[in-house]
């Protein structure tokens, strides 16, 4: 069982993501409402989850600002993360060593989150 | 990297609300999700990309300037400066030598410009075209040249699309040089990391082939038909093609199990290529049919489409001619016509002369038909030993 954590704060996104994964028997998908929320659940328990999607603008935390105060509270994510985006953002030298491993531009279809989630978890095996 | 410019906030409502256009069709318009757009307009996203700024300053009439902060107002772009937005995408480029079939001019026309910005991302989409010429000519002296080792040192974001192209070139490389299992990882990253939905799927189709060459058949047809999954709406004429050839692969695939599925997967191909008006998409599929016309026993039918093929053969590129001789090759051959097939099946052996890779798709193309005919067996068993001492010369 693989659990994925979801932090979005666009509830329609959200469930969309969450309707897509949770049809995978062997996801347990989790989900946060916003940048905040991501965090406090990645900081109490950073090696919980298998996979994180983490949304680029949120009010508050921003993604990136998630992972960038966990790194600096030595909670460092293990897992990697895809970043969903509105649009491809100029944060350059920002996102270096994070554990991103895509970069997911909305609209994106169902299709092709389902294949980019059972890509990343056959390359984490067999790399 | 996109130039990137600072909104005036306060001015964008005032004009949006002036024009009194709906903000759904005004990002449309503009290319936007109505969400980005939304958040232009709330603040929480301060910055635009020039073409965009642009494109919004010409709905809206009025002047960068009264749009960005950034841009003074007697600003007047020369001849002499080349933005972002005037750039011809990477894409295009590709798309030229596609619609073309000029991929090697279309790639010297960008190295003899010399001109660092004419084309986003150029010198990758450059080699990419010289990948494409080598395979589609079936030349790889000049593999040097386009061929590139991994890079995954870009953590910018806005590279991965750039660092999933150069992953794809390698792949190819690694994947004509028979390194199926280096190749085929080098695939794997490209799926996870590349935005443009075309790379994806066209990453999916090589992935497939690394697969198909190493005899896991089941594999090879789990991966292009998952590649079909991503993206059955696209509208993107480089993805249908990358689709239609999905399609095509799973038709070959299937020819010897399940015809009738064969059948349905060349059908949907055809579609495909011609709903991009591709040049080749008619001459790609009427060796496929002429061979399932033969497998069903209907000679005639099956002969004419030979002859059709026939007639064309060598105006295409030498990937499709050895694509359409195998083809033609088995087409004899489920005729009973020997002497015609071992005539298909040399020339198939001439055209993939000197690419260990090709000879050896042709090799364990043509052994499944040795398996049924003593002559051909012998046949093509000359064959072999013929290639085994061109490469041995080759290695001395």
């Amino acid at each position: 069982m693989k659990t994925i954590l979801v932090v979005e704060d666009t509830e329609a996104q959200r469930n969309e993501i969450l309707e897509s994964l949770s049809r995978n028997p062997d996801y347990q998908v989790v989900e946060a409402h916003d940048g905040d929320q991501g965090y406090a659940m990645l900081a109490k328990d950073p090696k919980r989850f298998d996979l994180i999607f983490l949304d680029y603008h949120m009010p508050g935390m921003n993604g990136i600002d998630v992972l960038r105060r966990l790194e600096r509270e030595g909670k460092r994510v293990a897992c990697p993360v895809v970043m969903i985006t509105t649009e491809v953002e100029s944060k350059g030298s920002e996102v270096k060593d994070l554990n991103i491993m895509a970069w997911v531009v909305k609209p994106f279809s169902k299709h092709r989150l389902e294949q980019l989630v059972v890509q990343i978890f056959d390359f984490l095996e067999k790399p | 990297m996109k130039n990137r410019i600072k909104l005036n906030i306060t001015n964008l409502k005032k004009s949006v609300a002036q024009k009194r256009i709906k903000k759904a069709d005004l990002a449309v318009d503009i290319g936007v999700t109505r969400e980005t757009f939304s958040r232009w307009l709330s603040g929480k996203v301060e910055y635009i990309d020039e073409a965009k700024l642009q494109r919004l300053s010409e709905i809206l009439e009025c002047e960068l300037s009264w749009l960005s902060p950034e841009i003074a107002p007697t600003l007047k772009k020369t001849s002499a400066s080349w933005s972002a937005s005037d750039r011809i995408r990477g894409d295009d480029l590709i798309r030229m030598g596609l619609y073309s079939d000029l991929w090697r001019d279309v790639s010297n026309l960008y190295a003899t410009t010399q001109h660092p910005d004419i084309v986003e991302d150029g010198l990758v989409n450059h080699k990419l075209c010289m990948a494409f010429h080598s395979l589609m000519d079936l030349d790889f002296s000049e593999h040097a040249r386009w061929s590139t080792q991994p890079d995954d040192q870009h953590k910018n974001h806005e590279l991965f699309d750039v660092m999933a192209r150069y992953n794809l070139i390698s792949g190819l490389a690694l994947l004509i040089s028979g390194q199926l299992e280096d190749g085929h990882r080098l695939f794997k990253r490209v799926i996870i990391q590349a935005h443009s939905e075309w790379l994806i799927s066209f990453a999916y189709l090589l992935s497939g082939f690394c697969f198909s060459l190493g005899s896991s058949r089941q594999e090879a047809m789990n991966t292009w038909n998952r590649g079909l999954l991503n993206f059955p709406k696209s509208q993107d004429d480089l993805t249908i093609f990358m689709q239609a050839n999905l399609r095509l692969s799973l038709c070959a695939l299937n020819l010897d199990k399940d015809p009738a599925q064969a059948q349905v997967e060349l059908q949907l191909a055809g579609k495909l290529f011609d709903a991009i008006g591709y040049r080749y998409g008619r001459a790609r599929c009427l060796p496929y049919e002429a061979f399932l016309l033969c497998l069903h026993d209907d000679k005639d039918a099956g002969l004419e489409k030979i002859q059709e093929v026939s007639g064309f053969l060598y105006r295409l590129p030498r990937l499709y001619q050895l694509e359409a001789i195998l083809l033609m090759g088995r087409s004899h051959i489920a005729l009973g016509q020997e002497e015609e097939a071992l005539h298909y099946i040399e020339i198939a052996y001439d055209l993939a002369h000197g690419v260990d890779v090709l000879l050896d798709l042709v090799k364990h193309h043509v052994s499944r038909l040795a398996q049924s005919d003593e002559k051909i067996k012998a046949q093509v068993a000359q064959f072999h030993k013929k290639w085994a001492a061109s490469s041995a010369r080759k290695v001395l």
